[in-house]
């Protein structure tokens, strides 16, 4: 049998922020273990204050397990060359596009990261375009970051990240603070850097855009609550509910016709077969 | 016409490079007791409408006129117009300074001059309205978690009984529970209280669920305004301002793609939607 490697793996972690003074069954995150491969899109979903915050900053080594320990391809989080190594691989994009925007023009705001990572010149420059080509930035090298909408910068933010050839991008939250125009803009680039091969983990409270990706994990609790394909999660979303979670509109339906007796029963995968489903309902009577 | 915004514009930073007009001959009026959603992009006016209502902007050139007062360029002494009106800014928790909730709550009526037992008595009534509970009065409001912070904000403007109501993107950052509860507090208190609220959103389900009036704003214009279902019939219009339909909308229109008699998209409620799914099934469609 062929043994796949993961590309993340996290094994018996459990952290804390204060864990000398904490009970360990308070702590912020427990008894957490999965595996991630090359090229997934996963959605973590968790309520406020679920930890799953905690998570994502765990697989880039800005935070490090209490017990147990997080691995990123042949690096661990637990020591420093490790996570040298792996804070080049885990790029992340948070809730806030203005508190991650540095320079003073798009393109010096691109190259901040490089710079850091000691990249010689001749070589950033077409790393900057290609990353600025991939977040549709072209045209914009000159501009300065604040004149940008919500959605450009966090495309400008997205560019910055994605510069420095991460294997893994994180998402926290980042669509929370846009408008629904820029939460698009975000969604559709997630979907083609998915496309075109990179790791994504999108950590987010809306049931919309859990279901853009191929499989959702639920932090609830400061526990793993459920690590599902999406497809196979939809149709018994309802699940959602019990941890605070927004169930998907044509699955809140349902459940509703259900309640004033009429059952669909056909399993769904998502919004267009409960759409299917409902017409044939009409149809037959 | 109580409240009434006549031919006002607003810029910033007037005769420095980074002039900006914000707000350009905005003509709108609301009624007294109304529920008014303000939608519109980032960067559409929103903010600046409802900070020239809350009396903190003056206009750069017209009036606005709400009950006797006048409020224009040259306006001075606001403060007991400010009085009158609440407002519950983005992130309000961060806002936050007493020692105790109920300090931090009581904090607006006093400033109004309320007498000890009154402040008593509306920091009660604020913190059962927002589902506080009382054994939080002596707590530090910044050992809550962050939903129970933002309660904590609000109550403190609801003490004030405003007669304007005032709420800046209020649910951003909470999971969908939090904004659930949150919505429908500010759906009861508007019910007892009879203010007029103003609220700012970029979610479109949040607007059709709660408001009778809708401002739709793009470029510091005030591009169309009317009853959800004005607002939402009007899709060119929504998407040139960078807005969508709610939820409910968009799926009853993909319903309607394979209906041959459409169902009403003035539906917003999700109860009303399967009753008429309902009443089609048992009659035939």
């Amino acid at each position: 049998m062929k043994h796949i490697k993961s590309l993340i793996e996290l094994s018996g972690v459990w952290f804390d922020y204060h864990p000398d003074r904490q009970m360990k069954e308070q702590w912020a995150l427990q008894d957490i273990n999965l595996t991630i491969q090359s090229g997934e899109y996963v959605v973590v979903m968790g309520p406020n204050g679920s930890g799953k915050s905690t998570f994502a900053r765990l697989l880039n080594g800005l935070l490090i397990p209490t017990e147990g320990e997080v691995r990123v391809g042949d690096f661990s989080t637990s020591n420093g060359l490790g996570r040298f190594h792996i804070r080049r691989k885990v790029g992340m994009v948070f809730q806030n596009p203005d508190n991650q925007i540095v320079a003073t023009t798009v393109r010096d705001d691109v190259a901040f990261g490089l710079e850091n990572l000691g990249i010689p010149r001749e070589e950033m420059i077409p790393r900057i375009e290609r990353a600025l080509e991939v977040v549709g930035l072209v045209g914009f090298e000159n501009r300065e970051p604040a004149h940008l909408s919500g959605g450009q910068k966090q495309r400008l933010a997205i560019a910055g990240v994605l510069a420095m050839n991460p294997e893994i991008i994180v998402f926290d939250e980042s669509t929370s603070m846009l408008d629904p125009q820029g939460r698009e803009e975000v969604r559709e680039l997630m979907k083609e850097l998915h496309q075109q091969g990179q790791t994504v983990i999108h950590i987010t409270h809306s049931a919309q855009e859990a279901f853009l990706a191929e499989r959702v994990i639920v932090i609830a609790h400061h526990r793993l609550q459920l690590d599902y394909p999406s497809r196979d999660l939809y149709n018994q979303s309802n699940l959602l509910e019990q941890w605070g979670l927004e169930v998907p509109l044509p699955i809140r339906v349902r459940a509703l016709l259900k309640n004033q007796g009429v059952e669909l029963n056909e399993p769904i995968g998502n919004s267009d077969e409960m759409v299917a489903q409902i017409w044939r309902y009409l149809s037959k009577t | 016409m109580e409240i009434s915004f006549q031919d006002i514009t607003y810029t910033y930073s007037i005769g420095t490079p980074f002039e900006h007009r914000a707000l350009q001959a905005i003509q709108v009026q609301f009624n007294q007791g109304d529920y008014v959603a303000v939608i519109g992009k980032t960067g559409s006016g929103k903010s600046t409408l409802v900070q020239l209502l809350a009396g903190l902007l003056l206009p750069t050139s017209g009036v606005l006129q709400v009950w006797d007062t006048r409020i224009h360029s040259r306006s001075k002494k606001l403060g007991e117009y400010r009085k009158k009106v609440g407002v519950v800014f983005q992130y309000p928790e961060h806002q936050l300074f007493e020692e105790t909730v109920a300090k931090d709550i009581g904090f607006g009526p006093k400033n109004l001059g309320c007498d000890v037992a009154e402040i008593e008595h509306r920091v009660s009534e604020a913190m059962s309205w927002v589902g506080l509970s009382p054994d939080l009065r002596d707590r530090s409001p910044f050992e809550l978690s962050g939903g129970q912070m933002r309660r904590v904000a609000i109550a403190g403007v609801l003490a004030m009984r405003p007669d304007i109501l005032i709420l800046d993107e209020p649910t951003a950052g909470l999971d969908f529970r939090g904004q659930r509860d949150l919505l429908s507090i500010l759906k009861r208190f508007h019910q007892h209280f009879g203010c007029t609220v103003v609220h700012v959103t970029h979610n479109m389900n949040e607007a059709a669920e709660l408001a009778e009036q809708i401002v739709l704003m793009s470029d510091g214009k005030v591009i169309a305004t009317g009853r959800p279902v004005d607002i939402f019939r009007n899709l060119p219009n929504l998407q040139v301002s960078g807005l969508d339909v709610p939820d409910v909308t968009k799926w009853i229109m993909s319903l309607n793609q394979k209906l041959s008699t459409p169902i009403s998209t003035e539906i917003y409620e999700l109860s009303t939607l399967v009753d008429e799914l309902i009443h089609r099934g048992r009659r035939g469609s």
